[in-house]
């Protein structure tokens, strides 16, 4: 009986180690679904027709949870696209990524790339994170033919803070909201703010204090930082200012948050948004082209100093393994060809200088494009630069200062406190 | 799937009994060699270890690693002493994260309780029982998430004036004329009620049906010698009915407070904790996965294991002062 058992136990093994034979394959953990993840699955069949290589993805909206505990437990994926430099800091810290440099092309990398995103991707010297997928932060949407049918004047791309306070209360003197603002985003409500925040902080104080600010070494209770906020408040803290007031504003989804533009007759007459929100439009109003039915400028200057800063967003690649099927698909990425799937597919601007600007659908997607080419100053969403418990306590401060704009100075003693815990090392 | 792993989950689903069926066959056969006398005690000592051993693995060897995890740092590497349970229990933000599971307890308990002896009380009445309590158990079969989407839908906000598509705004404002819709996710004087109703909603069913069962085991003589007593309704139920199913009112209680005390997906889904309605295990989902702060999210897990210890107790307690009613 016992014999019986263990030649049974014994075939089963034998047979298992047949089928464990490794086959050539990499498993990608990330976030897209949808439109995206066709584009993304688009790029890896070019990518697995050329190199035999087959590419595994794993989907999740819940990618920090996921990417803690496989890599907690010691079982990352090869590959990991994430939202933000700030997971990629802090996984690089704990020494668990691929030092890029020894399995790109470095050569090519270098001319293809400029500095500021190689520098994004590196922590302490070493290069880890390949960006793509960017989006242009802080840009004025807004409807010319509904602002011409009403009788004002469409913005201009050199426009001030002051410029756009007189249109808006143009605006407002007809009764008529000039805002339309949405912050809600499931675990993330507020981040829509945080890109208010930012991009005024910017404009106020230059990207040296911007950088000092997201790297924790700047006081949450300083006169800059609630100079900012009190600015931001000039918009979502006049319920006139900003259609629905701050209950529509906490309780609506940032990608129905540029409606209002388009109702009839039209609620509101701008949005801040990134450039990804074309694609939220288009979706929402088929009938609505680009250029004539809605169009951007980019955000109203403070100090002119720094108006030619740009705040921008993207999605980034890390790798956990140096395999050479790792190194081929990392290689992939990081060229022009991988980019510009995403540029075509989902109007996510290249990282990549060589993503032709052909590629783009749309003459808005190219003027989004070329404007980040072309950038002086170009700056990451701070809040995404910020350790993660910082920029959570971020979000939700947006949130509680749009409910109760009063309680700004013990929203800002709390973020205070938090930085304080946060970067006390 | 492919292949492999369809493979190894064979080998798990053939060679575990296998195994097990083994290692009872092993364990006979020693037995075998001691006498008859010792071999029944010794015998169930070894029938429990594998179910000891895997109890030991699965839940006695995380609490101790939580709780180590509890007095060290961010890292888990240098000893901090009690510096995790201070921030739980001296944080301004904490201490609201425990005040609103306090009211989550106090009312999601009493009400859940109330509205399920109720309905179970006047369905027991009714020739169509079956029907209205099957009504009332439906939201139990979703899923929390689900649940929270649905109201969150319910909830929906539009500015006076526009069209309201949630549920609630657009009920109140037909039936009261110049009705200001509310934000009810988004206004820190309604949004802990709004989220408690939520639960209230999928739990109703559960109370009603336990409770409704326990009230069908109540003798019938009892209730009939009281009426020839001359009790009306009211003190049959207050002296008869109540005492009788005060066991059943304990089980369902301490389930619903067990429950509530790990309330998660609702708040997660509805407002993540935003406006002051973040509750423990939020906080704790936080702290380990956004924060990555292992430190204080063994702390607060060791914190929430201690507060259902009692509950769980007097659960226990019940089951084994038996009957029916446990």
């Amino acid at each position: 009986m016992k014999k019986r058992l263990l030649v049974a136990l014994a075939v089963l093994l034998a047979t298992s180690m047949v089928f464990a034979a490794p086959a050539k394959k990499i498993t990608v953990l990330g976030v897209w679904g949808g439109q995206e993840l066709d584009v993304f699955n688009a790029m890896c069949k070019a990518f697995t027709d050329n190199t035999g290589i087959e590419v595994q993805f794993e989907g999740t909206r819940d990618l920090d949870a996921v990417i803690t505990t496989r890599v907690e437990a010691g079982n990352p994926p090869d590959v990991c696209g994430l939202t933000g430099p700030g997971k990629m800091n802090e996984l690089a810290a704990k020494g668990k990524l691929v030092d890029l440099s020894k399995i790109l092309d470095m050569a090519a990398f270098n001319k293809n790339y400029s500095q500021g995103w190689k520098d994004l991707g590196t922590v302490n010297g070493t290069l880890y994170g390949i960006f793509m997928k960017a989006a242009v932060k802080g840009l004025v949407w807004y409807n010319p033919k509904a602002l011409n049918a009403a009788g004002f004047d469409v913005p201009k791309n050199d426009w001030t803070w002051d410029d756009m306070l007189t249109e808006s209360s143009k605006i407002e003197a007809t009764g008529k909201a000039p805002w339309s603002v949405g912050v809600e985003s499931g675990s993330a409500s507020g981040w829509v703010g945080t890109d208010w925040i930012e991009n005024i902080f910017l404009r106020q104080n230059g990207p040296q204090m911007y950088k000092n600010w997201y790297e924790g070494k700047l006081s949450w209770t300083s006169p800059e930082m609630k100079k900012a906020w009190q600015t931001f408040g000039q918009i979502v803290a006049d319920p006139k200012m900003a259609y629905g007031g701050a209950a529509y504003i906490n309780s609506t989804n940032f990608g129905n948050a540029a409606a209002p533009l388009f109702m009839n007759p039209p609620q509101a007459f701008f949005h801040m948004q990134a450039s990804f929100i074309q694609s939220f439009i288009t979706n929402q109003f088929p009938e609505a082209k680009p250029v004539t039915d809605f169009n951007f400028v980019g955000f109203p200057s403070i100090n002119l100093k720094y108006s030619k800063a740009m705040e921008v967003a993207a999605d980034l690649f890390v790798a956990f393994r140096p395999t050479p099927e790792v190194k081929e698909f990392m290689n992939y990425l990081a060229s022009a060809e991988a980019q510009s799937f995403w540029a075509a597919g989902t109007g996510g601007l290249g990282t990549n200088k060589n993503v032709a600007l052909t590629f783009y659908p749309d003459a808005l997607t190219k003027r989004a494009a070329s404007l980040l080419n072309n950038t002086e100053i170009v700056v990451f969403d701070a809040s995404d630069m910020m350790k993660p418990e910082m920029n959570n306590a971020f979000w939700s401060a947006i949130v509680s200062y749009i409910n109760n704009p009063s309680s700004l100075d013990a929203i800002l003693a709390n973020l205070e406190k938090v930085r304080k815990d946060a970067y006390k090392n | 799937m492919n292949l492999k792993t369809i493979f190894i989950l064979c080998i798990a689903l053939v060679g575990i009994p296998l195994l097990l069926a083994g290692y009872i066959m092993l364990t006979e056969r020693l037995l075998g060699k001691a006498g008859r006398r010792r071999s029944s005690s010794v015998r169930a000592l070894f029938w429990i270890a594998p179910a000891v051993l895997l109890l030991i693995i699965f839940l006695v060897y995380p609490i101790i690693s939580t709780i180590i995890l509890s007095v060290k740092d961010a890292a888990s590497k240098g000893f901090v002493g009690l510096a995790n349970y201070k921030y739980i229990f001296t944080d301004p933000n904490m201490l609201l994260v425990l005040r609103n599971n306090l009211l989550w307890v106090v009312l999601f308990t009493l009400i859940t309780l109330t509205f399920g002896l109720l309905i179970a009380l006047l369905a027991d009445r009714v020739k169509y029982e079956p029907a209205a309590k099957s009504i009332v158990f439906l939201p139990m079969a979703i899923s929390f998430v689900a649940a929270g989407i649905i109201w969150k839908f319910m909830y929906d906000f539009q500015p006076a004036g526009a069209p309201q598509l949630g549920t609630i705004n657009a009920f109140l404002s037909a039936i009261i004329p110049g009705f200001k819709p509310v934000a009810w996710l988004f206004n820190t004087g309604t949004n802990n009620f709004a989220l408690i109703v939520v639960g209230i909603w999928m739990w109703t069913g559960f109370a009603m049906v336990i409770l409704s069962a326990g009230l069908k085991g109540i003798p019938v003589d009892v209730i009939e010698a009281a009426r020839i007593d001359g009790a009306n309704e009211f003190q049959i139920f207050r002296f008869v009915t109540m005492p009788l199913l005060t066991p059943t009112l304990t089980v369902v209680a301490t389930t619903l407070i067990i429950n509530v005390l790990k309330i998660f997906d609702i708040v997660y889904v509805m407002t993540n904790g935003n406006l002051n309605t973040e509750v423990i295990a939020n906080r704790m989902y936080k702290e380990m996965f956004n924060y990555n702060n292992f430190g204080r999210a063994s702390a607060i897990a060791v914190v929430l294991l201690i507060l259902i210890i009692p509950v769980m107790l007097m659960n226990i307690r019940r089951f084994r002062q038996g009957g029916a009613n446990g």
